[in-house]
């Protein structure tokens, strides 16, 4: 139950609330001064796509479970109760089903990008994965709040680019680690 | 899948992602068979195996670690096999001499 469920719970929704914070309550501001004729909310470097595709591959379809929480949370953040009608659910939930339903519809068209025993993904597989699913997640929230195609622009440009800054991090985690441990 | 197995798996993609933007840091081994091989080396003349295998820098290294590092370095294009020869020989690469 911890392992499999509570550990990855905290970790994912600490990541993903800590990263939706910095996204959109301090980035996008920084991002205001330079570029303000982007709309509200649109962060151009939106971390939290990182988080629910790095999820989504690690742990499957259980991600969806796990990230629903943080992701809802989120939402409430930036709409309040408003944003719980049943379309703006919908929209919320195209986040936290997006990258778990491209893994699978992937895998069903010959390109699994699961993780497995034997498999060799590269990270452009995994930043494919990131492109459909922000695509899919995109024409979810269009629907949802009839965002027009320049918002929906900017969502997929930060989308990108906050899933590649999430791998960059964590492959800069990774060097630091190993050269704190060489002899 | 075990825990361990992830975060490997991990690991290997994020490796991937460094190898591609050329950042990836040698280990120990392939760096002192890095320079041992340019302390041996003659300007465009092959280098011997068996003079980099036996360079002080590389004694404490096990033979099978030694040939693995090698093959790697070759892959990785910072050293490039002479065919041809009887014994292997490998010529330092324009990567490795700006490494």
């Amino acid at each position: 139950m911890w392992r499999m469920w509570l550990l990855p719970f905290i970790v994912i929704s600490t990541l993903y609330i800590l990263t939706f914070v910095f996204a959109v309550f301090w980035f996008f501001p920084a991002q205001s001064t330079y570029i303000p004729q982007i709309s509200k909310y649109t962060s151009l470097l939106f971390l939290p796509h990182g988080v629910r595709i790095l999820s989504a591959w690690l742990l499957g379809w259980r991600s969806i479970i796990l990230i629903a929480p943080s992701a809802l949370y989120t939402h409430w953040l930036i709409l309040g109760w408003a944003g719980f009608s049943p379309l703006g659910i919908m929209g919320a939930m195209c986040g936290v089903v997006c990258a778990a339903l491209t893994f699978g519809f992937l895998a069903k068209v010959g390109m699994d990008f699961h993780l497995k025993p034997d498999a060799n993904v590269h990270w452009t597989d995994v930043m494919l994965v990131g492109v459909i699913a922000s695509i899919v997640n995109n024409v979810g929230l269009g629907l949802a709040f009839g965002h027009n195609a320049a918002t929906m622009s900017g969502f997929f440009i930060g989308d990108i680019t906050g899933l590649f800054a999430c791998l960059l991090i964590l492959m800069l985690a990774f060097r630091l680690l190993r050269s704190r441990n060489r002899t | 899948m075990t825990e361990i197995k992830k975060i490997a798996q991990l690991k290997q993609l994020l490796f991937g992602l460094e190898k591609d933007l050329g950042i990836q840091d040698l280990g120990l081994v392939k760096q002192n068979i890095l320079y041992a091989a340019t302390l041996v080396s003659i300007e465009n003349t092959p280098i011997e195996t068996d003079s980099i295998r036996n360079h002080e820098l590389l004694t404490q290294v096990a033979r099978s670690t030694f040939f693995k590092a090698i093959k790697e370095l070759v892959d990785a294009e910072y050293l490039r096999h002479v065919g041809g020869a009887k014994r292997s020989h490998y010529l330092l690469t324009e990567k490795a001499k700006g490494n």
